[in-house]
């Protein structure tokens, strides 16, 4: 097993960095939830689709690149960290779950950006609008469905979409166990992500602002809760890695494995954008500053699958722990 | 990232599980300190030697292994899945001399130094700390006064672990006191059983006596046996600790990784997995576990082996933080049994050392936010 990620996985990662940073940078996702427009906008949404991104891991018939989760978690990694808005992670999931459900139509109209899914939670919808499909994922595979109505709720994460579901008509059923841990592998990857720009913003904010004389980056309880988020990212991205290459090849521990990357990932995250907000005083705590839309988007991916608790179950499946 | 294996690391992980099962010793580690631990030690040093696995991390030039540092962590994986003993007189030899002679030591020390390691005739210890330079390794005061062709030692050490078994030991002392600091020092080998070497055992909080505290009084040392050259003593020393990176300490985290598994079999059994804190804990547990194993295929992966140890020292990090909540959990499982000393017990009072021993964890931190993070002193 090799956990370096190739050239072309940095380059996929560098490119979809860069494109976030310049279209879609937390500026106008926030522009966009301000005027209760789509997040993102049609034009933006295609044009991710066109990068290839909802369709990575999904085979050249079903208009995918025919990659893997290696490259998958790569650009997941990206749209954690620049707060991209969207259903990506539903869509990606919702593409595999059409194609092996035999649907390569479905598949391929969610990869070119058509159609939209939106991911179902306990009677809720995070990013989606009628006439868009919805995913309710469980521990035996997937259903989709398409949405006919839904009322708007209050999102606690301004960059999420939360309405409940009023109608919806079924599509599919698919038995594929392992599609949630796909799900916990790209939320982990996108997790993975908060942490690192979190870590990033606060370190610079430490550098920079100066009291009693002196940056704050030099007090030990200002540096050393820098250090833990430093510290998080480097335990959670080697498991994120392992964790995709275990769910591609359908390992036995595949399970295990995203479980653990999921809840790693999401302990770390909530906690350093907590903190976050925290080293960054007074400013951290108001709206006009981005820290606390990386604590929501946090937690609501911490929460996109049920209760955390609910991704114990296949950490604590194998009666040892096997290193294989 | 791929699965992909260059050197078939599948068939060396079975050929290092068939070599295990054969060969682990079948009675424990001596439970009480003396003679006999050493022997036992040897004893295993001795069949790992024979059966071509000693200095695994070493270069066969020198008579190690050799191996890839993929295989070194499939050989610690398979080391504690096969129960091997945990601790070993050997550690500091295997970890630190024999990389820094390697590394630093002159032709007469290799060839002298390292074979007798490798076949586990002569345990080490490290003489680094002194009673008032813990953390703040610079400002040791042991020193080494050039008299003729010998330096005569003269100060105190502390926290030496082994001291009592060790037949050498990699002493830094000052050599030049007009020296400042990293200035002035010198890495020299000790024989730890010349007259004027006092050791002294410290019992730990555990009961055992872990570490010694040694006094040298006019002990003598051939200058021959300064290794990188006198004054140079900071540098050298570095070079060990840059040899703790890699997967050296591998085998101590993956035994706590598999404590885990005890603890769950233990809360099953008394019924006490029902509880649903406990399950929860038990699992993330479980969670962190993996992370742990991933972090030292990652680094194995990502390293440049000439780079800073910057990765190490997070792994370190993640690594207390885990043990901090293994032992949370294990006492709550105990529970009333908390007051009978067992082998839990000994554990998590054992591994409240491991923030502390090779330089507290909340220095490590500062080293993180200042070296790897680029945060203001």
């Amino acid at each position: 097993m090799n956990l370096a990620p190739s050239d072309l996985q940095n380059e996929l990662a560098a490119a979809a960095r860069q494109w976030l940073a310049r279209e879609l940078p937390v500026a106008r996702s926030r522009d966009l939830a301000a005027g209760h427009g789509e997040l993102p906008d049609a034009g933006t949404w295609t044009r991710c689709a066109e990068l290839g991104w909802l369709g990575l891991g999904l085979p050249d018939a079903c208009g995918g690149l025919g990659l893997g989760a290696a490259e998958e978690v790569m650009v997941f990694r990206e749209l954690g960290r620049g707060l991209a808005p969207g259903p990506f992670l539903a869509s990606v999931l919702g593409a595999r779950a059409a194609a092996t459900a035999g649907r390569a139509d479905i598949a391929a109209a969610i990869a070119d950006g058509s159609r939209r899914v939106a991911l179902s939670l306990s009677g809720r919808v995070l990013d989606g609008r009628a006439g868009d499909l919805l995913l309710t994922l469980d521990e035996n595979g997937a259903v989709l469905d398409e949405i006919v109505e839904d009322a708007p709720l209050a999102s606690v994460d301004p960059l999420t979409r939360v309405s409940s579901l009023v109608r919806a008509t079924p599509l599919l059923r698919v038995e594929d166990a392992l599609l949630l841990s796909r799900g916990h592998v790209l939320a982990a990857a996108q997790l993975l992500g908060i942490i690192e720009a979190v870590r990033d913003m606060s370190v610079a904010y430490a550098g920079s602002r100066t009291q009693f004389g002196r940056p704050i980056g030099s007090f030990q309880a200002v540096k050393h809760r820098c250090a833990d988020m430093a510290v998080s990212a480097y335990a959670v991205v080697g498991q994120v890695g392992q964790a995709a290459l275990y769910v591609d090849a359908r390992r036995p521990a595949a399970a295990f494995q995203a479980a653990a990357a999921y809840v790693v990932a999401a302990r770390g995250a909530v906690r350093s954008a907590t903190d976050n907000i925290q080293n960054h005083g007074g400013i951290g705590f108001s709206w006009e500053h981005d820290a606390h839309l990386y604590l929501k988007r946090a937690t609501v991916l911490a929460a996109a699958f049920g209760p955390l608790r609910q991704a114990h179950r296949p950490l604590m499946a194998p009666s040892r722990h096997e290193f294989e | 990232m791929d699965l992909n294996d260059a050197d078939d690391l599948a068939a060396f992980r079975e050929e290092a599980r068939t070599w295990l099962a054969a060969n682990v010793p079948d009675e424990p580690r001596p439970t009480t300190p003396g003679p006999a631990l050493r022997q036992f030690d040897e004893e295993w040093q001795r069949c790992q030697y024979d059966g071509g696995w000693a200095g695994i991390s070493w270069s066969t030039e020198y008579g190690g292994r050799g191996l890839s540092l993929l295989q070194q962590i499939i050989w610690y994986e398979e080391l504690v899945r096969a129960g091997a003993p945990e601790t070993s007189v050997f550690n500091v030899a295997f970890a630190h001399a024999g990389p820094t002679l390697i590394a630093r030591g002159d032709e007469r020390q290799k060839s002298f130094y390292l074979p007798r390691i490798l076949r586990g005739e002569t345990p080490w210890c490290q003489g680094f700390s002194e009673p008032e330079s813990g953390s703040d390794l610079a400002s040791l005061r042991c020193r080494g006064t050039l008299d003729g062709d010998e330096l005569v030692i003269s100060g105190t050490k502390i926290w030496m672990t082994n001291a009592e078994y060790a037949d050498y030991c990699e002493l830094l002392v000052r050599t030049d006191p007009a020296g400042d600091r990293h200035h002035g020092l010198s890495w020299v080998v000790m024989d730890m059983h010349v007259p004027g070497v006092d050791i002294r055992p410290i019992v730990s909080i555990d009961g055992w006596p872990h570490n010694c505290e040694v006094f040298f009084d006019g002990a003598r040392v051939p200058v021959g046996n300064v290794v990188g050259g006198i004054g140079n003593g900071w540098s050298v020393a570095m070079s060990t600790l840059a040899a703790e990176r890699g997967p050296a300490f591998l085998d101590t985290r993956l035994s706590s990784v598999l404590f885990v598994d005890e603890m769950i079999d233990h809360a099953r059994s008394t019924g006490l997995l029902d509880d649903e804190k406990v399950y929860a804990d038990l699992a993330e547990l479980r969670a962190e576990g993996a992370a742990l194993r991933s972090m030292a295929y990652y680094q194995a992966a990502t390293s440049d082996p000439g780079s800073s140890s910057s990765e190490t020292v997070a792994a370190r990090n993640f690594f207390v933080q885990f043990l901090g909540r293994v032992s949370r959990t294990a006492l709550e499982i105990l529970g009333p049994d908390v007051v009978e000393t067992s082998a839990w017990t000994r554990r998590w009072l054992f591994d409240l050392s491991e923030p502390i021993a090779g330089g507290t964890i909340d220095i490590q931190r500062n080293i993180i936010g200042e070296r790897v993070l680029g945060l203001p002193r």
